[in-house]
C-alpha cells in the first residue's frame, strides 16, 4: 500500500516516512503542495497525509485537487492548526480525518489503520493467509479457520508476519526484518528481533517448542513454508 | 454598546423636550380706550338697530332674521349658523306663532362661515359672530341675543338646529377662550342696552394664543445628560475596542505561539519514539542522529520560548535586555550559524559566514544571540529552497555590524517596514502558508532600540538584507 506524505516540516516529514515504512507501507514524500500533487498524478498513492500550512499550495487546495482525481481517496490532514474550525474545514472539503500536532508514533499508526481499515483498504488488498491463520491487518488480529480462534497482533509483528509471507518458502534474514519492520540496521547483539518472533510463535504455532510455521534457520534468519 | 448609548442618549433627550415642554395661553386684551371706542360705536348700532330689530319682529316680515338687521349694524358681515344645514330646507326656518306659519329665509350667499353657538339650561344662548375686524381692530365681538328675547315658538327650532352641530370652531391661530368647556357668562360683558324684547348685550371676549415653549433648565439639562451619556458610549466603546483588539492580539498570539510550538513536539515525539526503536535494535547511529533532531527541536522551541517570554516583558514596558558577562560576538554569532546549518541544509538552503576571527567583547551577548537567531529563523521559514543565505559581522564605528542577506523571496515594498511590527507578516502567499508567531522581526528590532542600535531591511538586486547595527557603549 502507497502512502503520500505531504509536509513541509522536514523533521516530522522524515520521521513519518520512517515510522510508515516501518509499518511495511510503500511511502512517497512531498515537501509542499505542488510536489504533492505531482507524486499524487505520478504516484497513485493509496492514502494520503496532508499538512494543511505548506508553501506553494495549501493542504486545503491540495485536498481539493485530489477529491476533483480521486473522490474515494483516503486523505488524512495532520497538522498544527488545531483549531475546531480548521478541523471541521478539513474534514467538509474532503478530509476524512484529522490528526492534530502534537502526535506520537502509536497515535499517527492507529489513525493510518483505522482510516484503512475505515475506507476499505484493508479488505482489497491486505488480508492474507499465513498458515492456517487468516491475518487482517485492518483489525490487527488473526483467526484461524478450524476453530475461529482469534489472536491480536502488534503492528510489528503484522509488518514482520507481511515480510516472512511475502518472501514465502525463502528465508528472510535478520538484516532484512530489521531494515524492513524497524528501519534501522541490524546489529548482531540485539534481542529484539528475538524477542518478536517467541511472542509470534506463541501466538500462532500449535507447539511454540517445535515451530512449524516460522522456523529458524541457524545464523541466518527465518523460513515461512507451508 | 454604542447603539445602546445612543438609544439611551436618545431616549433622556426626548424626555428632557417632553417634560421641559410648556405652553403658555397669550391674551390679547384691549386698551381701555379701545373698549370705550367700541362701547359707543356698538351702542349706536345697537340703538338704532333695536328699532329696526322690534319692527322687523312687529310686522312679520319675511325678510331673513335677523342678519337683515344686524347687517345693517355697520358691521360688514353677521352670520347666523348652521341654519341652512338642520332645517327642512337648506334656507329656510319654519315656525308657528301666533301670527301664523312664519319662516326666515337665509340667503344662501349670508352663510359662509360657522361659528360658535351653545345651549344651557337657562335657555338658548345663541352667538352671532361678526366678523367686525374692520371696526374693533383686532378684536373678535360678541353679541349675545337673550333667550327672553326668542318667542317660544322659534325657541325648539333653534334648538334642534343648534343642538346638532354643538362643536366649536376655532379660527386659524385664534381659539376661543369659550371652546366649549367655559360657561357662556364668562364673556366679559360691557355693556347692556334695555330693550322691551329683551336686553342687548355687547361683550366681548378675549382673543387668546397658544403658544408653545421649552424650559430651558430642564432641557439644557436634559441635553447635557445625553452628552455626557453619549460621550460615556462613546468612551466605553473605544475602551472596549481597545480592549477587544488587545484581547484578539493576545488570542491571536496563545493561537500562533501554540500552532508554533505544535510542530517542534511533535517532532521530539516522534523522534524520541525512533529513538527509542533504535536504541532497542542497539543502533546507536540512528538513535544518534534522532537525539540530534530532538536537540534541535529543543533549541526550536527555546527560542519560541525566549520570543513569547520577551514579547510578554516588552508589552508590559519591562527592560528586555540584559547585561551578561562580556562575550565575544563572532563567538555569538558562530554559535547561532553552527546551530542553524543542520535546518538549512534540510531545506536545502547554501550558507556562509563571514567574521573576524574576534572582536571586542560584547556584552548583551544574550539579546545579539536571540536578534541573530530570530534573523536566521527567518531565512529557514520563507527563503525557499535553492536559496544562499550569508552572514556577516563587522564592527565599524564603535558599533557591531551584522548583516543577515539571502536571495529568496523578496518582501513587497509595501510590507517594507510593517514586517517589524509585532504579529505583521508579508503578504506574500509563500509566507502565509508557513507557521509563525509574527514576532520575531519585531522582538529583534525592539531588542536593537533597546541596545541603542537598529534593525532595519534593504533589498535590491533580488538580496534581502537584514542590517543590525548595535554600538559597543550599550
Amino acid at each position: 500500500m502507497k502512502i503520500l506524505i505531504a509536509e513541509d516540516d522536514a523533521l516530522t516529514r522524515s520521521a513519518m516516512e520512517k515510522i510508515l515504512r516501518a509499518e511495511g507501507y510503500d511511502v512517497v514524500a512531498a515537501v509542499d503542495g505542488l510536489d504533492a500533487m505531482h507524486c499524487f498524478q505520478r504516484d497513485s498513492p493509496d492514502l494520503v497525509l496532508l499538512d494543511i500550512m505548506m508553501p506553494g499550495l495549501d493542504g486545503y487546495a491540495v485536498c481539493r485537487r485530489m477529491r476533483a482525481f480521486s473522490p474515494q481517496l483516503p486523505v488524512m490532514f495532520v497538522s498544527a492548526k488545531s483549531e475546531e474550525m480548521d478541523v471541521a474545514h478539513g474534514l467538509q472539503i474532503g478530509g476524512d480525518d484529522f490528526l492534530r500536532k502534537p502526535f506520537g508514533k502509536s497515535e499517527l499508526l492507529a489513525r493510518v489503520h483505522a482510516l484503512i481499515r475505515r475506507s476499505g483498504l484493508s479488505e482489497k488488498s491486505n488480508t492474507f493467509v499465513f498458515g492456517p491463520w487468516l491475518i487482517e491487518p485492518g483489525i490487527l488480529c488473526a483467526k484461524r479457520a478450524i476453530d475461529n480462534e482469534v489472536c491480536e497482533l502488534t503492528w510489528r509483528e503484522l509488518s514482520m508476519l507481511r515480510l516472512l509471507h511475502q518472501h514465502l518458502g525463502n528465508v528472510v534474514t535478520k538484516e532484512e526484518f530489521i531494515h524492513h519492520c524497524w528501519g534501522f540496521e541490524y546489529f548482531p547483539e540485539s534481542r529484539t528481533l528475538d524477542q518478536h518472533v517467541l511472542n509470534l510463535r506463541k501466538k500462532l504455532e500449535l507447539d511454540p517448542a517445535e515451530p512449524r510455521l516460522i522456523r529458524t534457520v541457524r545464523g541466518v534468519g527465518y523460513v515461512y513454508d507451508v | 454598546m454604542l447603539w445602546f448609548t445612543c438609544t439611551i442618549a436618545a431616549i433622556v433627550f426626548a424626555s428632557a423636550i417632553y417634560l421641559g415642554k410648556r405652553e403658555r395661553v397669550h391674551v390679547q386684551t384691549p386698551s381701555h380706550s379701545a373698549l370705550l371706542e367700541h362701547r359707543k360705536a356698538m351702542s349706536n348700532v345697537l340703538l338704532k338697530n333695536e328699532l329696526q330689530w322690534d319692527e322687523a319682529l312687529r310686522h312679520q316680515v319675511q325678510e331673513y332674521f335677523p342678519l337683515k338687521e344686524i347687517t345693517t349694524m355697520g358691521v360688514k358681515n353677521v352670520y347666523l349658523l348652521n341654519f341652512h344645514k338642520n332645517t327642512g330646507s337648506q334656507d329656510e326656518i319654519r315656525w308657528d306663532n301666533e301670527f301664523g306659519d312664519q319662516k326666515i329665509i337665509i340667503p344662501q350667499d349670508k352663510i359662509q362661515s360657522v361659528g360658535e353657538h351653545f345651549v344651557t339650561k337657562e335657555g338658548i344662548h345663541c352667538y352671532l359672530k361678526a366678523d367686525s375686524r374692520d371696526v374693533f381692530s383686532s378684536q373678535l365681538f360678541v353679541l349675545e341675543l337673550d333667550s327672553s328675547f326668542l318667542i317660544p315658538a322659534l325657541r325648539p327650532i333653534l334648538e334642534k338646529a343648534l343642538l346638532v352641530d354643538s362643536k366649536p370652531v376655532g379660527v386659524e391661530d385664534v381659539a376661543w377662550i369659550n371652546d366649549g368647556n367655559q360657561k357662556p357668562g364668562r364673556y366679559q360683558e360691557i355693556w347692556t342696552i334695555p330693550s322691551h324684547l329683551g336686553d342687548w348685550k355687547l361683550g366681548y371676549r378675549y382673543v387668546h394664543e397658544r403658544r408653545t415653549f421649552y424650559h430651558m433648565p430642564t432641557l439644557i439639562g436634559g441635553a447635557a445628560l445625553s452628552l455626557l451619556l453619549l460621550l460615556s458610549g462613546l468612551f466605553a466603546a473605544w475602551h472596549l475596542r481597545t480592549i477587544q483588539r488587545r484581547a484578539a492580539q493576545q488570542t491571536s498570539f496563545v493561537n500562533r505561539a501554540s500552532h508554533e510550538l505544535r510542530t517542534p513536539l511533535t517532532n521530539l515525539l516522534l523522534h524520541s519514539d525512533l529513538a527509542k526503536d533504535a536504541l532497542e535494535l542497539g543502533d546507536v547511529k540512528n538513535a544518534g542522529a534522532h537525539l540530534q533532531s530532538m536537540h534541535e527541536e529543543t533549541q526550536r522551541l527555546a527560542r519560541i520560548a525566549d520570543n513569547i517570554l520577551t514579547f510578554a516583558s516588552s508589552s508590559h514596558g519591562k527592560a528586555v535586555v540584559s547585561q551578561t558577562q562580556p562575550i565575544d560576538p563572532v563567538q555569538v554569532l558562530r554559535e547561532v550559524y553552527d546551530s542553524f546549518q543542520p535546518l538549512w541544509e534540510r531545506k536545502n538552503i547554501t550558507h556562509s559566514f563571514t567574521a573576524p576571527s574576534s572582536l571586542r567583547p560584547f556584552t548583551a551577548g544574550d539579546a545579539l544571540h536571540q536578534m541573530v537567531a530570530n534573523l536566521c529563523s527567518n531565512v529557514e521559514k520563507y527563503a525557499g529552497a535553492g536559496s544562499h543565505v550569508r552572514l556577516e559581522i563587522s564592527e565599524r564605528d564603535a558599533a557591531l555590524e551584522i548583516v543577515v542577506s539571502d536571495n529568496g523571496t523578496p518582501i513587497s515594498d509595501s510590507m517594507a517596514e510593517r514586517i517589524f511590527l509585532p504579529f505583521e507578516r508579508s503578504d506574500n502567499s509563500l509566507v502565509h502558508a508557513v507557521s509563525g508567531t509574527g514576532l520575531g522581526l519585531a522582538i529583534s528590532r525592539d531588542l536593537a532600540t533597546q541596545c541603542g542600535g537598529s534593525l532595519t531591511l534593504r533589498q535590491s538586486d533580488g538580496i534581502k538584507s537584514f542590517h543590525l547595527v548595535i554600538p559597543y557603549c550599550s
